[in-house]
């Protein structure tokens, strides 16, 4: 045995463990032969629940940040790219156009009581139109108002592909100073738009529907960069994030009467007003949605939805998710997180404002706080388990990231750059 | 929509496949493009079913009208693109954007 050690260390250990087990291991053997179902099916099925529920709970939470981030991230890189890229919408040019929601313009050399009067009048005006105008969805869709509904839906989706597309694909062509005829623009047009209304609101692959998805809510993002004066996107943003948790939280907000009632009628709620990760399965108590994407109706008479009318594969769906024990594996890979559009916007936004100084490291400060609050949100998400706002504390870190880097963090950097406080 | 699913019927893939081939006729060729490219799993890589020898005639008429279309416009941009300056008033006419400068 002890020569056997010197040459082959493993060589006692091996078949004296072998000795030792086997018997252990016939005998474990008989008793499981004894009571084969009983005893291996309750501990494995006792062990499965409670892996499952741990390993549900801990495998939507990572898979759906995932999940989330890309889209976020692309929506914003996208939007980075063109303030960056594009002139008309880097901040530099005087804005002649502006929405009428903001009819106040304030110029650089006005006094600061004047800019700051001017700036919250008009953040007051965009956040009433945008509360009233998601009371009127709410009562539209509380009516069953479904043509006029649908219609004017389908109406702002168009606007957003179409005018909003073609000024940027305007803009490229400045910026690269290269020519384009009529047909090409118009076939190109026509198919973008007419593919992405089809995808939006009917049937299409999902990866193009959220493609198109990203898109419009960075076009929406643009727009908004460009229009809207400076001090008042910080102050629309702030109040947004307010108004954002009345909205959903609280009792006759309108988004929580619109969830109920969605709930209630165990309805889609506006699949194409939201960006699902899975495969639009309507889950409401895994969704996260915001007022703002309804918001976009009232600006240029847009909102962006289907129609809400049920659908057979959602009402099946609806009683099984319910049912949390019948669960499948392969249900639980389709349970996407949802995600309004409206919350897409106005990340965009702030991240866009933020890129328009050309300095990255705000810039990517405020992306990083924007997916901190995004994820924090989903793991509170995770804990509650009813929809819950996105926009709070994403904004809310954004902003306070945003200028405390401009005012603070920058110029350190700057100065410690300057006296060579690091080599 | 996900057409791994198993709820979704084989007759409604056959359904979708065909009015997105009938609706690529009106001037949509990235329409056909994505019937094509979507239904192209479907169509060739699975398990045969009933309908599935007419999804496959759909997709392939679809990417052989998109192969067409791609063809046509790339054509037609480069003969444009080269010969717009010297087309004079009729390309400026053509042009959707004229680009500044000299040519």
């Amino acid at each position: 045995m002890t020569q056997r050690g010197e040459d082959n260390p493993a060589g006692p250990v091996g078949p004296v463990r072998r000795t030792d087990v086997l018997p252990e291991q016939t005998q474990t053997r008989q008793r499981n032969q004894s009571n084969p179902v009983d005893r291996v099916s309750e501990s494995s099925t006792s062990e499965n629940e409670s892996s499952s529920a741990q390993d549900t709970e801990l495998k939507y939470g990572a898979e759906a940040v995932i999940n989330l981030f890309i889209p976020v991230t692309a929506c914003m890189i996208f939007v980075i790219a063109s303030v960056q890229c594009l002139s008309s919408y880097s901040g530099q040019q005087k804005q002649t156009v502006s929405f009428i929601y903001t009819p106040f313009h304030p110029a650089d050399d006005d006094s600061a009581g004047t800019i700051i009067w001017q700036t919250v009048a008009n953040s007051l005006i965009m956040i009433s139109v945008i509360a009233v105008m998601t009371f009127v969805l709410v009562l539209l869709y509380k009516y069953e108002c479904n043509m006029l509904l649908g219609g004017w839906l389908i109406f702002s989706t168009m606007t957003l592909i179409f005018m909003f597309g073609y000024f940027y694909l305007q803009q490229i062509l400045k910026v690269n100073n290269a020519a384009l005829d009529w047909v090409t623009l118009g076939i190109v047009m026509w198919n973008f738009g007419i593919v992405g209304i089809i995808c939006i609101h009917w049937k299409g692959p999902l990866f193009l529907q959220q493609c198109y998805l990203i898109i419009s809510a960075a076009l929406m993002a643009l727009i908004f960069i460009k229009m809207l004066p400076n001090w008042t996107t910080w102050l629309i943003l702030a109040f947004l994030s307010i108004w954002d948790l009345i909205a959903v939280l609280c009792p006759y907000g309108p988004l929580n009467m619109l969830l109920q009632l969605a709930n209630d009628r165990e309805d889609e709620l506006f699949p194409a007003l939201i960006y699902s990760s899975g495969a639009g399965i309507a889950v409401p108590t895994v969704m996260v949605t915001t007022s703002a994407g309804t918001f976009l109706a009232p600006l240029l008479g847009m909102a962006e939805t289907s129609d809400p009318s049920p659908q057979e594969e959602v009402q099946v769906r609806q009683p099984r998710s319910q049912r949390s024990s019948e669960r499948t594996r392969t249900d639980e890979r389709r349970e996407g997180v949802k995600l309004g559009l409206g919350d897409f916007i106005f990340y965009s936004v702030l991240v866009g404002k933020a890129s328009q100084l050309h300095d990255w490291n705000i810039t990517l400060a405020c992306i990083l706080s924007i997916l901190v609050g995004l994820s924090t949100t989903l793991i509170i998400l995770a804990f509650f388990k009813k929809p819950l706002p996105a926009l709070p504390i994403s904004l809310t870190l954004g902003l306070i990231f945003y200028f405390t880097t401009t005012y603070v963090i920058a110029p350190f950097m700057d100065l410690c750059i300057m006296k060579q406080v690091f080599l | 929509m996900d057409l791994s699913d198993p709820k979704v019927k084989n007759s409604d893939k056959l359904a979708i496949c065909r009015k997105f081939f009938f609706g690529g006729f009106a001037f949509l060729p990235w329409l056909w493009l994505v019937n094509g490219v979507w239904f192209f799993r479907e169509a060739y890589f699975k398990e045969p079913f009933d309908e599935q020898i007419r999804i496959r005639k759909y997709v392939m008429y679809s990417i052989i009208g998109a192969t067409v279309w791609i063809a046509g416009l790339t054509a037609w941009n480069c003969v444009f693109q080269m010969n717009r300056a010297s087309w004079g008033a009729t390309g400026d006419v053509l042009s959707a954007y004229i680009p500044v400068g000299i040519p």
